[in-house]
């Protein structure tokens, strides 16, 4: 395995890309379960809390569309500022359908407690790839 | 304009010390994007929740919603024109020039003013001078929806400072 040998430093790198893919893999997973979780257990048993899917699917696509406009961009450019505007938009929105469907008494509110929850451990896993695949190139990435 | 916010800024970081820790001016312009986005969008779904919520008890009308479509046309025409393009700082002027410029963003305000008026007054007229006993928290919803929405754009238009752009 890359990790066991320590003489070869030009494998470390890649050994720390495998580790971080994986932990990556394991968040999201581990989030997609919580969400099913809130929508399949007995006493919660409604599918609703799945549209947020249509949100997770949508977040990181503004910013990637920001990202091939200006890749030698100075620090910042107002297209990407309005990338991370309907970004934040989309994140909002992700947490603020189940608590809308939780008020209106669609789903119960310990489902809505589910699925935020496994929104926040998918959009902080979503927000690690970028960190992990942009920290040699494009200065400021998001932060 | 970048002087008194620049004051401003500064009696902020004063009063709360863990302000100081972030790096503000290299990022101005993303948080000023975050925070408008989640005053914009956060207060779109405050809309909707109260729509979902009071609709069947008869004390809403979905026609409430223009005011967020207005507020978001005044949002978008607030922030269309830079503002360098406004002082007259800008390398070419475009199709209506520096004053079809001001015309332009004075005109935005107009709307933007007009929406918030327009919210304080349906709150009065439907939600508080009404006799009997009714749920007022439609009307503050309403409120607070177009409210913030006009701070989004405050926040959009002068949160991001345009020394930066190349």
């Amino acid at each position: 395995m890359c990790c066991r040998d320590n003489d070869d430093f030009s494998d470390s790198n890649s050994c720390s890309v495998f580790a971080a893919l994986i932990g990556l893999a394991l968040a999201g997973v581990v989030g997609l379960t919580l969400l099913l979780v809130g929508c399949a257990l007995p006493e919660y048993g409604s599918w609703w809390p799945l549209f947020v899917v249509f949100f997770y699917i949508l977040a990181p696509i503004p910013t990637a569309i920001a990202r091939r406009f200006n890749y030698d961009a100075p620090t910042t450019t107002p297209c990407m500022e309005f990338a991370i505007f309907a970004t934040t938009g989309i994140v909002v929105s992700a947490f603020a359908l189940p608590a809308v469907l939780a008020h209106a008494g669609t789903i119960r509110w310990g489902a809505c407690f589910f699925t935020n929850t496994a929104s926040t451990i998918f959009f902080l896993a979503i927000v690690a790839y970028y960190y992990m695949n942009h920290e040699d190139g494009w200065n400021a990435a998001i932060y | 304009m970048q002087f008194q916010e620049s004051k401003m800024s500064a009696a902020c970081l004063e009063f709360f010390p863990f302000l100081n820790t972030i790096e503000w001016e290299n990022h101005r312009n993303k948080f000023a994007a975050i925070g408008s986005g989640v005053l914009f969008f956060g207060s779109v779904w405050l809309m909707i929740d109260t729509s979902v919520a009071y609709s069947p008890t008869g004390h809403w009308s979905n026609v409430y919603f223009l005011l967020t479509l207005a507020g978001s046309i005044a949002f978008f025409m607030i922030n269309a024109v830079s503002n360098h393009q406004v002082t007259g700082q800008a390398m070419d002027e475009g199709i209506l020039g520096t004053k079809g410029a001001r015309l332009w963003m004075m005109f935005a305000f107009f709307l933007a003013f007009s929406t918030l008026v327009a919210s304080l007054w349906i709150m009065f007229a439907n939600f508080v001078l009404v006799e009997g006993d009714i749920p007022n928290w439609p009307g503050l919803a309403l409120f607070f929806h177009s409210f913030f929405i006009f701070i989004s754009s405050l926040l959009y238009k002068f949160g991001r400072s345009e020394e930066m752009y190349g």
